[in-house]
């Protein structure tokens, strides 16, 4: 019982993870948080859910599609709502991305409709039966894509020059410049990986829960914006551990809880709400000294 | 010898508040120009303005025949004209390897940025045992060195210095000046250096311009500075006694 929770756990979290960071790139790269993130993963669940609809793809055709699709959104929302104000007092960008949130999540009620849609089953379910454990096959692949979308991106950012630059330019947009980088070409790629990792969450939320609505954003922004603070502002690797630790814990506490009322959600902010107070620099960041 | 750079009638500064006005300079192949001046004297600024940091609002840069000026500070870069910024701009949470290979971000010739690689040991073994290390770990002279090196990693064709003995102990300052000269003399780079160590600077430079208040007041060679009476008295730190006796 416990085993199968925890795969159900890995599973949440490691699409907590996806959101997490995506949130933690932008902030790194602009010291932005991206409200409308959320909105960009709802964005990739219904992109999802059409391609799937219309076309009946395979879902290793489909889920690069939204990924690509809701990657040119999030190009799109820094071009159109962030870059413009970039300039000015810093706040203007946040609250332009509030304003993204609420463009998109009610074209999302007009288009959709403001009520749950089942989400085809694009993959048979197969349910294992390993000794008194049901393991849905679904979970296991859609945590098995997001660890593999988590290790490349890993990858990129540790390893190639891009993702090099990637960090040089969260470090100082100056330093950066100094030495031959495109800052802005940069913040754009950031925006599309982080926005392409939100929308295959976004596809695969709809897989593992078989619904989705135009109001599923808010939910999964909230519990990466707890991600990002648990792993540390800007930390990527901070940002993967931290949302297998959270979806964990937060399926744990409903097995361990009375479950009368919603105690995960009580339970994963009261973790932030700790962390802010006893470690606000996150779990796993540490103090930056300055050269 | 061939003009490198040439900044005409150049004023810039922070939005509508001006720290230069109408600044001529110029640097030829193979020179080392220092920029004297007091704190705020603009000499940043200058250097800022080249680099593409910030926009003149009036005049023109001139780097080998070709109007920089209005270009992104990552164009000029590819232009040939590398920044080292002041405080050294070290990325503190990289490794001092992938420092080095930032500096050669916009170079794709792996053969030879491997060569420069073992060339930037060679003048500063100190970072050859930090490879891996944080930068942000290093010491102020390190950090300084680690600067240097990875500017050299792009192979400018002019150089930029912004106040590189800043904050360093006087032994590192003599160690980082002497660099500047073997820079010059050994490997034939040109630089355009801002000091406030003016006494020192003066030793390793060719040629001169001292900036107050913005302006461009005076410019010659080095032995024309050093005797200037003005610059004594304001930059070196002599007393004009001399001159009673």
């Amino acid at each position: 019982m416990i085993f199968q929770q925890l795969i159900n756990g890995l599973m949440l979290g490691a699409n907590y993870s996806l959101v997490a960071i995506g949130y933690t790139l932008i902030f790194g790269v602009l010291g932005l948080l991206h409200f409308a993130h959320g909105e960009v993963l709802m964005a990739g669940a219904f992109m999802g859910f059409y391609i799937i609809l219309w076309t009946d793809l395979p879902l290793y055709i489909t889920l690069p599609l939204t990924m690509i699709a809701t990657g040119a959104l999030g190009i799109i929302i820094d071009l159109l709502a962030i870059r413009p104000l970039r300039k000015d007092f810093h706040l203007a960008p946040l609250l332009s991305t509030i304003g993204v949130t609420i463009i998109l999540q009610n074209l999302a009620v007009k288009l959709f409709g403001g009520y749950g849609t089942r989400f085809p089953d694009a993959i048979k379910d197969y349910h294992f039966k390993i000794g008194s454990l049901f393991i849905s096959s679904i979970n296991i692949l859609t945590l098995g894509i997001s660890i593999f979308l988590m290790i490349a991106l890993y990858f990129f950012i540790s390893k190639t020059k891009i993702g090099k630059a990637m960090r040089a330019v969260s470090e100082s947009h100056l330093t950066a410049g100094l030495l031959g980088v495109n800052v802005d070409w940069i913040v754009l790629l950031t925006f599309g990986i982080a926005s392409a990792l939100a929308g295959a969450s976004g596809v695969m939320i709809g897989l593992a829960f078989h619904a989705i609505s135009p109001f599923i954003g808010l939910t999964f922004a909230l519990k990466g914006l707890v991600v990002m603070l648990l792993g540390g502002l800007g930390n990527v690797l901070g940002a993967m551990i931290g949302g297998l630790i959270l979806g964990m814990a937060e399926v744990l506490a409903i097995v361990v809880l009375p479950t009368e009322i919603n105690l995960q959600d009580i339970f994963s902010f009261g973790i932030m709400i700790l962390i802010l107070i006893f470690r606000p620099t996150g779990l796993f960041g540490t103090r930056i000294t300055q050269g | 010898m061939i003009k490198m750079l040439s900044v005409k009638g150049v004023s810039s500064g922070y939005g509508k508040l001006l720290a230069i006005h109408d600044v001529d300079i110029n640097v030829k192949k193979g020179e080392v120009v220092v920029l004297i001046g007091a704190n705020g004297a603009g000499k940043s600024t200058l250097l800022r303005t080249i680099s593409g940091v910030l926009r003149p609002s009036k005049g023109q840069i001139i780097f080998q025949g070709r109007k920089i000026n209005g270009y992104k500070p990552h164009s000029i870069v590819k232009m040939g004209v590398v920044q080292i910024q002041e405080g050294r701009g070290i990325l503190a949470r990289m490794t001092v390897k992938e420092n080095l290979e930032m500096g050669a971000y916009l170079r794709s010739d792996k053969g030879a940025i491997e060569k420069d690689l073992v060339q930037t040991f060679e003048k500063f073994p100190h970072l050859k045992d930090r490879l891996s290390q944080n930068a942000g770990t290093l010491s102020g002279g390190e950090q300084q060195m680690l600067a240097i090196g990875r500017s050299l990693m792009a192979r400018p064709q002019l150089l930029l210095m912004d106040e590189p003995s800043l904050g360093l102990a006087p032994v590192i300052v003599e160690f980082i000046l002497e660099t500047i000269h073997d820079l010059r003399e050994k490997d034939e780079y040109t630089i355009l250096l801002v000091e406030q160590n003016a006494n020192q600077a003066l030793d390793v430079a060719d040629r001169g311009y001292v900036l107050e208040t913005g302006r461009i007041v005076i410019e010659g060679k080095s032995q024309e500075l050093r005797d200037n009476e003005k610059v004594q008295r304001a930059y070196l730190g002599k007393t004009i006694r001399s001159r009673e006796n």
